[in-house]
């Protein structure tokens, strides 16, 4: 029996689920790279789209609103409240695009 | 001040402060809602949250982890009973007697009783540890010096590695691997540089908010994908309960909140562990006559009156010597660490209202529980209708955000990677996360401790062990060890006889 920390000993061992664990990492290592690629402002949305598809949620209107309301509150939530500097991806015409996001919501921010 | 006074001040600062009420309600709320979903828990929102503390006060960061640890103990004792899943493990046994007694339409009363049973526990513990924390404190000041500090550690280490893990040598082999992960970067005291392979990165060591970031969100991110989300429609049923059901078993309760305050105060045992062992004595006592395992109400009074016995207990060796004993209270100290304050008894002189306002916070947190636990009965049923998949994609991008914003390097969130991989990895062979984590911020405490207490006694370990609180501390630290090889050798000769029959 194992006590204390977060062990349990509960789920089952299935291939599907295995394959799910996969799943889970390899897009959160995709997400991590597309972070310092891509820029956060662009990865974000995209990787939540991504991830409710891997994991079965085939209504595209639920997982396009999902990933798009969760990403502007987070969006907001660092950029306009909390002023933390995320990265903002490295190809020059990606860079652009996150710094107009970015400039978007300390403007926000700013006003508020 | 003695610590009553200080729990009067830091009531008043506190109640006229509208940001620690905010911070209090959020606690309670993310505490006891993390708690009761099942998969996630305290351990997880407290990861997820560390990073961004840094932007409150200490006071209030302290204040916050200190709520977020009453509640969340307690959190997930309603879904334990009505769907026999601990919404946490500190409330895996109140499942046990809890689930039937459900069963058999005594849903309220077992719900009733458990929520009497954490505010009692967590009310009575707090006000224990307001009384003893400073009178421990200012005796640490003179008699704890950094040898005596390395041998509590020592004896945490070897008891988180005893009761942690499935087995003596998985736990020991967690806390080992923590304490090695403790040893990259640049050492404390000659600032040599150890398992940097030439990277200016690890110069300064595994930052500990990736760490825990990956060991305790990434981790459950990855241990919940494998399921697919499920709902089963129950809900609170039978006579509802009153004070009277406490008070006819008055010696049960007494003996919980005991053994839960004495269990919180050793490191490395903690919440979960109380609940179990005031369980076990609850049932080795009741002999024959009880019903336990069968729906005894004993049952759940033993569990959940422990398990917040202990949180109260847990946080005197943080206030007073600085010294974490657990996953949650290890994040304390990794908020004192944001704040660039020094963990350890002083606080009682240069921050008495920080100790007011943890002492305010706890025990406001566990008089709360009461209306909490009204509310959770009625919400829970729906709670458990929230599609996982939606709030695990948002935790990563919380976790990433928390992962960089410290030192905006990318190398953070790598570390946090490999860290949630691996501990996925280790849970799913019996090694114990705790351990791991508790070996990562106790071996960082302990080494240096060790390295100041050789300079201080000649460099004579011989010398150091003169020291008497330090050699028991030792020598018990060795008896425990030995004693779990020992039943480990033990229980598994009788297992081998019993497959060769």
């Amino acid at each position: 029996m194992a006590f204390g920390g977060t062990d349990r000993p509960d789920a089952e061992d299935e291939p599907a689920s295995m394959r799910n664990v996969l799943a889970a990492a390899g897009l959160s290592l995709l997400y991590l790279k597309a972070i310092d690629w891509a820029g956060f402002y662009l990865a974000t949305p995209l990787f939540l789209a991504a991830y409710l598809a891997t994991f079965g949620e085939r209504r595209p209107l639920r997982v396009a609103l999902f990933s798009s309301l969760s990403s502007l509150v987070f969006f907001f939530a660092f950029t306009s409240l909390l002023f933390i500097s995320l990265p903002t991806g490295q190809p020059e015409a990606l860079y652009r695009l996150n710094i107009v996001i970015q400039q978007f919501f300390l403007s926000i921010g700013a006003a508020s | 001040m003695s610590g009553y006074e200080l729990l009067l001040s830091g009531l008043g600062a506190l109640l006229h402060d509208p940001v620690a009420i905010g911070l209090l309600a959020l606690g309670l709320l993310g505490g006891s809602v993390f708690g009761a979903i099942p998969g996630i828990n305290m351990l997880t929102l407290g990861a997820v949250i560390l990073p961004f503390t840094v932007r409150l006060e200490p006071g209030h960061a302290i204040m916050l982890y200190s709520v977020i640890y009453c509640s969340g103990v307690f959190g997930g004792a309603i879904t334990a009973i009505l769907f026999n899943i601990p919404g946490a493990p500190e409330n895996a046994a109140t499942a046990i007697d809890g689930h039937p007694m459900a069963r058999q339409g005594q849903a309220r009363r077992a719900i009733g009783v458990a929520i009497l049973c954490s505010a009692t526990g967590g009310i009575v513990s707090t006000l224990v540890m307001i009384g003893a924390a400073q009178g421990l404190a200012r005796w640490a000041i003179s008699a704890i010096q950094p040898a005596e500090i390395f041998g509590i550690v020592v004896l945490g280490l070897a008891i988180s590695a005893t009761v942690g893990a499935a087995t003596i040598w998985k736990g020991w082999l967690s806390v080992l691997a923590g304490m090695l992960l403790a040893t990259v970067g640049i050492d404390p005291v000659e600032s040599t540089p150890r398992f940097t392979f030439g990277s200016y990165s690890l110069y300064a060591g595994f930052q500990t908010v990736p760490m825990i970031l990956g060991v305790f969100a990434l981790s459950e991110i990855l241990n919940q994908s494998r399921r697919s989300p499920q709902g089963r429609d129950a809900h609170a049923s039978g006579p509802p309960v009153g004070l009277a059901e406490l008070w006819m078993h008055r010696v049960t309760t007494l003996r919980s909140i005991v053994i839960g305050f004495l269990s919180g105060l050793v490191p490395g045992v903690g919440a979960t562990l109380a609940a179990f062992v005031s369980y076990g004595t609850a049932k080795a006592l009741a002999g024959r006559e009880g019903t336990f395992g069968r729906g005894d109400i004993r049952g759940v009074i033993s569990a959940e009156t422990a398990n917040n016995a202990a949180t109260g207990a847990a946080m005197i060796p943080v206030l007073a010597l600085g010294l974490p004993g657990g996953a949650l209270t290890a994040m304390m100290i990794g908020v004192y660490q944001l704040h660039g304050m020094e963990p350890g008894p002083l606080i009682f002189t240069n921050a008495p209202d920080i100790v007011g306002l943890v002492f305010a916070a706890m025990l406001l947190a566990n008089v709360c529980i009461l209306g909490l636990g009204w509310l959770e009965a009625r919400t829970v049923p729906h709670l458990r209708r929230i599609d996982i998949r939606y709030l695990m994609g948002f935790l990563l991008v919380l976790s990433s955000i928390g992962a960089y914003a410290e030192r905006n390097l990318m190398i953070d969130l790598w570390v946090m990677f490999g860290a949630g991989a691996c501990a996925w990895v280790l849970r799913h062979s019996g090694y114990s996360l705790t351990g791991l984590v508790l070996g990562l911020i106790l071996g960082r405490i302990g080494e240096t401790a060790f390295l100041k207490a050789m300079i201080i006694n000649d460099q004579s370990f011989p010398n150091m062990l003169s020291r008497p609180i330090m050699a028991i501390c030792l020598a018990l630290a060795a008896t425990i060890t030995l004693v779990g090889i020992c039943r480990s050798l033990r229980v598994r000769l009788p297992g081998r006889a019993a497959t060769a029959r």
